[in-house]
């Protein structure tokens, strides 16, 4: 070789950026470049001829011993790195710090007799890279290890590299136990299979993930996991944090759970009051405690004319009639968690007026008001009342509509009686019990005769006659009461009795005045109640013209007067005006229906006589009956109305009344009067019998009827019976009217009210 | 286009078999002196395939990726050895031998390096075994990283020299409590397999003072 | 006088590398040979051997756990232990089962050694 083949390589030994050396079989040294001579701080010429560790002056690693054997004998090549080594080479720290070096050996030359040493600095590369790691370690590490979630790095095949402490903590595995182990080791369940695919994908999760993972022990914990994937130097890792979530989680299936619960027995209340909200045929309001309304049902919308929530926002107050406005104004301060009952008018969609039976409550803050509809009940009474008050705006106090009053009150409680009986009845054979049942079959029957008997009372009061008007002994009657008396006033009251002689007889009916005596002397008990004394007058005394006009229709004549009198609490003036009244009475609920003194009243007045009340509060009350006088078998001294014996032949008359009492008292009269009724309760009942050819005589006719009214009818018949007469009953304020418009040959009318008395000479005088 | 198989008869797999053996057991007393801890080696399974059957076994055995270390041989012997591990356990293993107080961005940095030399101990260990063994000299290169899969890891290189021979073992390493299989697979032409088998003779026969067997 | 030798190696060029030293250094000596560890302890029972060679590195158990259960029923056997694999805790082991460890491949002086040893017990 010649010098300049041979430089070129020699230069490039010591030329190049890392150590080299040769050594042979015994690791002596052969060549030692300058790179190496700078490394190791030992020059070539120290180090020539010397084994390696003599030139280094320190033991080498069994390794590197190895490996130079390996080379020289076998030809074996091989790479040491500091990876492994922390130190193969005593090289000194260069700048205060260690070179770090990797080093690799090839045989070299013939085989089996040298090899290469080569010693690579990689202080800075590797310093660097360490530093940079470091740094990122340490930024990492101080982030990751701190973090109170748990961070998990697995590879791309899904084993775990690293795991942090808060990690290590949740699931209770120290980090060795699980590092190279699938993921689902250390979670204890496999479910992020897919999400990790996902994300190794390069896909970023969308949502966190929730799993259910297990401590160690068997523990549940719920998870929430993001993931995300990181390269570094060709390998692929994803690194997630899994956050436990599991108090959070019980937390919410409880709440759940309880959410479900209350909401399924809100749902339930919540359904059914919905339902009665809306199908209720009662009002419901809610409104807050001031008034303003906050929600109405459908069944006060329609009522009060609102859609849907128009009346929202506005006050309950003004849904009140004006009048009733106080009264609601009362009832809302004393409202409270009890329900409160009170009846007041609200003005309705179409402007008239509706009685409402309200119940309402205060809860919270807001009241709540149902109300029921009671109009109809209410007009009923009202019409009732009315009917009363028309007839009793006639001068003569019309007897028959007091005792109505009374016998209904009767009535009722005799039907209450048989409809008792048979629902007890209906039940039992309902169950199948039949024994016992003729009791209450026996009761029911017994009930159903008294209020037969009732009627045939009414009936006979009707007709206007006494049911047994008999000539009787005032005196002796009420001397025989004696006792009666007595007992019945009890021993807190004296009873007196003073009892003219000479007055004579009294046409009267002697069961109905006994009764009328007794409840008379009953009044004048309860009016003293800490007790008192009870005088029980008889006189006789004639009432003239003048006086008898004052006495409500009385004739004028000669009476036997009955009077009873105590030292109660009397009576005002306006009390006094109204004690006839039926239905009225100043004694608390359940002491007295009100129907006593309207009663012996009626009593009176059908007698022919008369009742008069006198008082003076504080001084007591005296009444008195007045009875014609009468002598022994001698008929009764009647007024002008007589009741001629009846004259009919056998006519027949129509009478088309909708009020059926009313009609029932026309039809009597008829019979009485002895012509045949038919009866009508509207135009379409009269029409078919007014065309027929049946033989009529008169039609009775309401002008007012439903339907068609009274003149129409009137047109029709006599289309078809151009003679029939017609008698038409109209109202006072119809009168005139009638009387003009329609009124014609053949054709007459009478006012209601009237008394049957006119009725029936109206009736003979048409038929005559 | 077929190759004619070099068949070896059931003793010479044997002694191949016990020759890789030694070399084996040799690299892990070499790696329990790097690492510290017991190393503790199954033992090798060895087939002799083509280098075709060879891909096929590995793709059947790892469907995932593969990391590999190979290196090169010369001389009397000629071929290229690999070990192979699923790349998924490469850092299980670099883990194992490093130690366990790395971090792990330091491991995966120090990954290759640590792969390599762990590789190298082992194919040394082995090549060299058989190489003294069979009392001839190869020349070994330094390690390389190759990544593939049962496909293509053993496409390396120029193919044609190394041939379409391949002797197939199947190795288990126990290191710290951590499985890791690996696979070691030495790639040879024909002519190298030829002298293989003179070789295992001549072995075999001194071995076991038998004359050669059938 | 003429002991029985039990080899005990999977592998069948291990077993006759070890009988050839065998042949060698103890000519007149018998021998069993067995190929796992199974056969080795029926062969113990239906005739004991006098020394027991076993290779270390085979499949299912190795030869360290064979070498206790054959120390078990024969306290007093002579085993040796080969093995390429010296590591540490493979000596220990050897050392504790009262056995000798030869590394493999078989040195002839240490085999002699171990043979001198088990033929004074």
């Amino acid at each position: 070789m010649s010098d300049e083949n041979v430089k070129w390589p020699v230069l490039g030994f010591d030329a190049v950026d890392a150590g080299l050396a040769v050594l042979d079989r015994e690791t002596r040294v052969r060549a030692w470049n300058s790179c190496l001579a700078s490394l190791t701080g030992i020059s070539a010429e120290l180090a020539m001829g010397k084994t390696l560790e003599q030139t280094l002056g320190a033991e080498i690693s069994p390794r590197l011993l190895t490996s130079l054997r390996q080379a020289t004998e076998l030809g074996a090549s091989s790479t040491l790195s500091h990876a492994l080594h922390p130190s193969l080479l005593p090289l000194p720290d260069r700048l205060g710090r260690p070179v770090l070096h990797n080093v690799t050996v090839t045989p070299i030359g013939e085989l089996g007799s040298y090899c290469l040493l080569h010693v690579a600095d990689i202080t800075s590369i590797a310093l660097r890279e360490k530093v940079l790691r470091e740094r990122q370690n340490a930024r990492y590490d101080a982030v990751v290890d701190s973090a109170p979630d748990a961070i998990v790095t697995v590879d791309a095949g899904g084993a775990i590299q690293w795991i942090n402490k808060a990690a290590e903590s949740s699931f209770g595995y120290a980090s060795a136990e699980v590092v190279g182990r699938p993921l689902a080791a250390l979670l204890g369940v496999d479910g992020l299979g897919q999400t990790l695919r996902t994300v190794l994908q390069g896909a970023a999760l969308a949502r966190p993930v929730e799993i259910i993972g297990q401590h160690k022990d068997g523990r549940r914990i719920d998870l929430e996991v993001s993931a995300s994937r990181w390269a570094s130097h060709d390998r692929v890792f994803v690194t997630a944090i899994l956050r436990d979530i599991t108090a959070r989680k019980l937390a919410d299936r409880t709440l759940r759970r309880l959410n479900e619960t209350l909401e399924n027995i809100a749902a339930e209340r919540t359904a059914d009051r919905d339902r009665m909200w809306l199908l209720s045929s009662d009002l419901m309001i809610v409104a807050r405690r001031d008034g303003v309304i906050t929600a109405t049902n459908p069944a006060a919308n329609l009522l009060l004319g609102a859609t849907d929530d128009r009346l929202v926002g506005s006050n309950i107050r003004d849904l009140f009639m004006e009048d009733d406005r106080p009264g609601w104004d009362a009832a809302q301060e004393k409202l409270t968690s009890a329900s409160l009952r009170f009846e007041l008018r609200v003005t309705a969609s179409d402007g008239k007026l509706r009685w409402i039976d309200w119940n309402a409550v205060a809860a919270d803050e807001f009241l709540q008001a149902v109300g029921r509809d009671i109009t109809s009940e209410k007009e009923a009474e009202f019409a009732l009342r009315s009917a009363e008050e028309a007839l009793r705006q006639s001068q003569k106090m019309d007897a028959i509509g007091q005792l109505t009053g009374g016998i209904a009150h009767d009535f009722n409680n005799l039907l209450a009686g048989v409809i008792g009986a048979m629902e007890i009845v209906k039940r039992r054979l309902h169950t199948g019990r039949t024994e016992d049942l003729t009791r209450f079959t026996d009761a029911a029957i017994g009930s159903a005769n008294r209020a037969a008997a009732l009627t045939h009372r009414l009936l006979a009061f009707a007709r206007q006659q006494p049911l047994n008007p008999q000539p009787h002994d005032i005196n002796e009657l009420i001397v025989g009461m004696d006792e009666l008396l007595r007992r019945s006033v009890g021993e807190q009251v004296k009873v007196r009795t003073f009892l003219s002689p000479s007055i004579g007889l009294a046409a009267t009916d002697g069961n109905q005045l006994e009764n009328a005596i007794l409840n008379l002397v009953i009044n004048a008990r309860d009016a003293m109640a800490d007790g008192g004394t009870i005088d029980i007058i008889t006189t006789s005394t004639k009432v003239n013209l003048r006086q008898a006009v004052s006495m409500d229709g009385v004739a004028p004549g000669e009476y036997v007067c009955v009077s009873v009198k105590d030292t109660g609490t009397g009576m005002p003036a306006e009390v006094m005006a109204k004690a006839f009244d039926p239905f009225f009475t100043t004694k608390p609920i359940g002491k007295g229906t009100g129907l006593g003194l309207s009663m012996i009243y009626g009593f009176a007045k059908q007698s022919k006589g008369h009742a008069r009340i006198e008082s003076e509060v504080g001084r007591g009350t005296t009444v008195t009956l007045y009875l014609p006088r009468t002598q022994a078998g001698a008929q009764p001294i009647a007024g002008e109305a007589v009741l001629q014996a009846p004259s009919g032949k056998g006519e027949t008359v129509l009478v088309i009344e909708d009020d059926a009492s009313v009609r029932m008292l026309i039809t009597e009269v008829l019979h009485e009067l002895g012509y045949a009724a038919i009866e009508a309760a509207d135009s379409r009942g009269a029409l078919p019998i007014l065309t027929s050819d049946a033989r009529l005589d008169l039609v009775i006719s309401d002008v007012g009827l439903p339907g068609m009214d009274g003149k129409k009818l009137a047109e029709i018949a006599r289309q078809h019976r151009p003679t029939l007469r017609i008698l038409f009953v109209t109202g006072y304020a119809e009168h005139a009217k009638v009387r003009d418009e329609f009124l014609s040959e053949g054709m007459d009318m009478i006012t209601k009210p009237f008394s049957l008395d006119t009725l029936g000479h109206k009736v003979r005088e048409m038929l005559a | 286009m077929t190759q004619a198989r070099v068949p070896l008869s059931e003793l010479e797999i044997d002694a191949l078999t016990e020759l890789l053996n030694i070399g084996v057991s040799k690299a892990a007393t070499s790696l329990r002196d790097l690492i510290g801890t017991h190393v503790a080696l199954s033992v090798p399974h060895l087939a002799l395939l083509s280098r075709e059957e060879a891909a096929k076994t590995m793709t059947e055995r790892e469907a995932n990726a593969l990391v590999g270390v190979h290196q090169s041989f010369e001389g009397d012997l000629q071929g290229r050895a690999l070990l192979i591990f699923p790349e998924a356990k490469s850092l299980e293993l670099v883990r194992a031998v490093a130690g366990g107080d790395l971090s792990l961005e330091d491991i995966i940095a120090l990954e290759h390096e640590a792969l390599a030399e762990t590789g190298n101990i082992i194919l040394n260990n082995c090549l060299a075994t058989m190489a003294n063994l069979l009392k001839r000299r190869v020349k070994i290169s330094l390690p390389k990283i190759v990544h593939g899969t049962g496909e293509t890891i053993f496409n390396i290189g120029d193919t044609s020299e190394e041939g379409d021979s391949a002797l197939f073992l199947y190795i288990d390493f126990l290191i710290r409590d951590r499985d890791i299989r690996g696979y070691i697979t030495m790639l040879m032409d024909m002519p190298a397999l030829f002298a293989l088998r003179e070789l295992l003779r001549e072995f075999i026969e001194r071995t076991s003072g038998e004359t050669r067997a059938e | 006088m003429t002991k029985r030798v039990l080899i005990v190696d999977d592998s069948r060029l291990a077993r006759m590398a070890v009988i050839k030293g065998l042949g060698q250094l103890r000519p007149g000596w018998t021998y069993v040979e067995a190929a796992n560890p199974d056969e080795a302890v029926a062969s113990m029972r239906a005739s004991a051997a006098d020394v027991a060679v076993i290779d270390f590195n085979m499949p299912v158990r190795d030869g360290l756990a064979l070498a206790g259960e054959l120390r078990e029923l024969h306290p007093d056997l002579p085993i040796a232990l080969l093995s390429a694999n010296a590591q540490e805790e493979i000596l220990n082991r050897t050392a504790q089962l009262g056995a000798t460890f030869l590394t493999k491949p078989l040195n002839t002086a240490a085999f002699g050694a171990f043979l001198d040893t088990a033929t004074q017990q």
